[in-house]
Parts: C-alpha cells; sequence; structure tokens
C-alpha cells in the first residue's frame, strides 16, 4: 500500500521541508549579481563552495544564474575559491 | 560586406573591473587612470560611468596583498577595444587583477553623466596594515576583535576624564 504525503508527515513530522518558491522568481526586484558578495554569500558554503539547488531552493534559471554570478566574483577576489589560505 | 555589416553594428555595453595594489600613491593612479581614459577614448569608446569602490578586502591574497582599490568602469565600445583595455592593465605593473563582463549587445540611447565618468584619486593609507586579523574578520563575517579594543579604549579615556573633573 502506498503512503500517502500527509500520512508519511504524520509518522515523521520533523522529516517535513516546507517548500518555497525560488526566491529571485518571487520577487523579481532581487537580482544576482557578480559584484554583490553579501548576497551571494547566502549561497556558498564555509568552505566557498555553491551551494546545490536542493538545498538554495533556486529554480534551474537562477541556479545557473548564480553558478556564473559565484564564478565571476570569484575572479577578482570578492568570494573566495577555497578557504585554505 | 563582412566589414560593412560590421561597421553598423551598435557599440556594446561592457563593465570592467580592476584591482590596483593598495600600496600605490596618488600620482601612479592619476596615471593609471589617464591611461584607462586614454585607451577607450582612441578606440572609440565612451566611458559611461566610473566608481572608485576604495580599498576592499580581498577573498584571497593576490600577489601577496591582502587589499586592494578596485576600480569600476561601465563602458561603451567594441571587441577591441575590449581587447586593447586588457592588454593595457597586463602591462600596468600595478594592476592585479581586471575582469571584463558583456552587459548588452544594442544599449540603445544612453545618457552619459560627465560627472560620473571621473577618476578618483586613489589616497595612499598611511599604518592602516593589521595582518594579525582573520579572512573572516576582515570580511565582517566574525566579529571584529579590533573594534571590541578601540571601544576599551574609548572607556579607558572616559574614565581618565572623570578623574580630571576630580
Amino acid at each position: 500500500m502506498m503512503q500517502s504525503d500527509s500520512a508519511r508527515s504524520e509518522k515523521d513530522p520533523f522529516r517535513r521541508v516546507r517548500r518555497r518558491g525560488c526566491p529571485f522568481c518571487n520577487d523579481e526586484t532581487q537580482s544576482l549579481d557578480y559584484k554583490d558578495p553579501g548576497t551571494l554569500r547566502y549561497f556558498i558554503t564555509d568552505r566557498g563552495k555553491i551551494v546545490p539547488r536542493r538545498v538554495s531552493g533556486l529554480c534551474a534559471k537562477h541556479q545557473r544564474a548564480l553558478t556564473v554570478a559565484v564564478k565571476r566574483a570569484r575572479v577578482i577576489a570578492l568570494l573566495p575559491f577555497t578557504t585554505n589560505y | 560586406m563582412a566589414e560593412a555589416v560590421k561597421a553598423k553594428l551598435p557599440p556594446r555595453e561592457y563593465e570592467a573591473i580592476y584591482i590596483v595594489r593598495p600600496d600605490v600613491d596618488k600620482e601612479t593612479s592619476e596615471r593609471i587612470a589617464q591611461r584607462v581614459a586614454e585607451v577607450v577614448s582612441k578606440n572609440d569608446g565612451t566611458l559611461t560611468l566610473v566608481e572608485n569602490w576604495g580599498r576592499r578586502p580581498l577573498a584571497y591574497p593576490v600577489q601577496h596583498q591582502k587589499r586592494g582599490n578596485y576600480v569600476y568602469l561601465n563602458f561603451l565600445g567594441d571587441g577591441a577595444l575590449v581587447a586593447e583595455l586588457e592588454r593595457n592593465f597586463r602591462l600596468l605593473d600595478e594592476v592585479m587583477r581586471f575582469q571584463t563582463v558583456k552587459l548588452s549587445d544594442d544599449p540603445g540611447d544612453v545618457v552619459v553623466d560627465e560627472s560620473r565618468t571621473k577618476f578618483e584619486a586613489i589616497e595612499r593609507v598611511e599604518g592602516e596594515e593589521d595582518d594579525d586579523l582573520t579572512l573572516e574578520q576582515e570580511l565582517g563575517l566574525v566579529a571584529n576583535p579590533r573594534a571590541q579594543a578601540r571601544v576599551e579604549i574609548d572607556d579607558d579615556l572616559d574614565y581618565d576624564d572623570d578623574g580630571d573633573d576630580l
């Protein structure tokens, strides 16, 4: 017998992850800019790696934009490539 | 034929960031700014915006420097201008890093505000080095112990002032 989503959440309520939409699709005024390391910092790990989509919650379009922005920011030393300096 | 088509293309919009060494003096920074402006104008480009972001901490050391003076340019031009500009950045020893990004193939009519295309001189800051700070502290990710120390010194001064009043 297949378990429905609600049944699963009753069994283990803490497993349930609240799905939010892509923040950059919801808010047109926000954009991913490589010149703004403050915003990009939310989307890199403390080792400087780009956070995957399943964690960042971004849509495919904005995840691609994020990747380009982070890589550009790294070249111009606004974000680190790694943290072993 | 190909030449004629090329000549009709509108200028593209680019932005460039270059990082000048933190230890340059005012004259050198003015020389760099003059050279950049010269290269852009000689290659039929138009500077539309120049911003000096000032001395900023680098996310990683570049040429053994932990800081750099960031200068942001926005200009109209073609690929030849970008190539010539980047060639000049490579020749200038004071420029540690540069990056050019194309913003638009056809920016349309751009109004240039002359007052915003002036290069600001980079002021040399003496005795500002604080190499004991970690990268996270310099980027402001964790509390800066130096800021804390300053407050403590201020408190001491206030205390002394009170003593003088008595």
